[in-house]
């Protein structure tokens, strides 16, 4: 399942990279790659969940900005943060999950703005809350059918029978058969 | 037997998976704050660099077809004989048109190729920064044909912007108009010296004394002085001198002369400044 969505990462990050720059300018560029990663964050295991999500924020590193690991370590703080807060608050409703992908866009945003400026505190980045705003309504409003989207390929993966490399190696003959 | 079995292959499964996060975790913390690509980022930037390749082109080729068919779609029904003819003559027409522009486009490209004293190439932009604080573009050369971190970029319009990271066929350049970015720059009327800083969509040029005459429209232009980008190329036009009561110098914001949400060839100057490390 995991190759799957890395897979759907990197077309986010193509499409977002591309062709969502020849999109008019009230549509803005929607961040469904930070949808996909809270989609991860809620719904896959730790191990892979968590690994998917450094390497889709290493992956971002290298398209964006010029200081390397900030979207890893941001994406790493919000699967950590998320994750504690699963345990005490109801995040799997999806009453709660505009709330949550909006909080998370601003939270996450902010601290990369922070950390960009804790780096390189000679070249300060201007904020841009028009931009901003554009952005993180966009987000709340495209997050739950995107969810419910990735929901459907969620399961049908689940439902698909899984083939292991190791029932295609070929098998010794039965030693009891007589 | 069986359980310890099991057991034994979930721990050393856990163990494994356990050494392979802390492993891939160091990998990012150690890359934490730096900007030189190490394998990884590299082989990243080439594969999904081969991908916004082609989702360019296809997007691209799309939006030529999408374009001519807003051409067409007021077009009236009973004429649709004529509306055929007509759709064939404008798709021709739009092809020279764009063969026509595409040609003057290049041909300036060429002019301004053989301004320059060290040996330049041309580059197209193939993907573009998403985030909302940085400025950067994805172009479809690099280190096999030459290109090299510090490198200047430049279009028919003026300054671009430098290389900041290569791989074998794809590079990333930092534009001129990102926070990061800082170039000398000159008044060129007056010959007054500054350094153009961006500010995520415009210019702003710095360490201009406010004694010295600056105004609205006055052209800025490169000094040659950072060792990066030769001496005369068109930065922008000043948009307005913000003179404060205190403090030496004046603000001047500068709209640059290139429109970076618009480029699509570019020219790298090849030039190896020991500056632009």
């Amino acid at each position: 399942m995991s190759p799957v969505f890395f897979g759907l990462g990197i077309l986010l990050l193509v499409m977002q990279t591309t062709v969502f720059h020849l999109l008019p300018s009230w549509l803005g560029r929607p961040d469904l790659l930070f949808l996909l990663v809270i989609f991860i964050v809620l719904y896959f295991e730790t191990g892979p969940g968590l690994i998917l999500t450094l390497l889709l924020g290493m992956l971002v590193d290298i398209f964006s900005g010029i200081h390397l690991g900030v979207h890893a370590l941001a994406y790493f703080l919000l699967f950590v943060i998320i994750r504690i807060m699963a345990r005490n608050l109801a995040i799997h409703d999806s009453v709660h999950q505009v709330p949550l992908v909006v909080i998370s866009f601003l939270a996450t945003t902010s601290f990369i703005h922070l950390l960009v400026s804790l780096l390189a505190p000679e070249n300060p980045v201007l904020w841009d809350w028009p931009l901003l705003l554009q952005n993180v309504i966009i987000l709340g409003i495209i997050c739950l059918p995107f969810f419910h989207l990735c929901r459907r390929l969620m399961n049908r993966l689940q439902q698909r029978p899984r083939i292991l490399l190791s029932s295609l190696r070929p098998r010794p003959r039965n030693r009891f058969r007589v | 037997m069986k359980k310890r079995g099991n057991r034994a292959r979930q721990t050393s499964k856990l163990l494994l998976f356990g050494v392979a996060a802390a492993l891939f975790f160091v990998m990012v913390l150690s890359s934490l704050g730096r900007s030189e690509f190490n394998v990884a980022h590299k082989i990243g930037l080439e594969v999904i660099g081969a991908a916004q390749a082609v989702s360019t082109g296809i997007s691209g080729y799309i939006g030529g077809v999408w374009s001519n068919y807003r051409e067409l779609i007021n077009v009236r029904e009973e004429n649709r004989r004529l509306r055929e003819e007509l759709r064939q003559h404008k798709a021709a027409t739009t092809q020279y048109r764009e063969a026509v522009a595409t040609n003057v486009r290049l041909k300036k490209l060429l002019d301004l190729r053989e301004d320059f004293p060290d040996p330049t190439l041309a580059a197209r932009v193939i993907g573009r920064d998403s985030s909302l604080w940085f400025q950067t573009i994805t172009i479809d050369q690099g280190s096999s044909a030459g290109v090299e971190r510090g490198m200047p970029v430049v279009t028919v319009e003026g300054i671009v912007g430098q290389v900041i990271n290569t791989s074998p066929n794809y590079a990333k350049v930092l534009l001129a108009n990102d926070p990061n970015s800082a170039i000398d720059a000159i008044v060129q009327k007056n010959r007054s010296q500054g350094i153009i800083k961006g500010d995520g969509s415009e210019f702003v040029l710095h360490y201009v004394l406010r004694t010295v005459n600056v105004e609205k429209g006055d052209h800025i232009i490169t000094s040659g002085l950072d060792g990066i980008f030769p001496k005369g190329l068109p930065v922008g036009q000043v948009s307005e001198v913000v003179r404060a009561r205190r403090g030496m110098f004046q603000t001047i914001h500068v709209k640059p002369a290139a429109d970076f949400s618009r480029l699509e060839h570019l020219v790298i100057i090849m030039n190896k400044s020991s500056l632009a490390e």
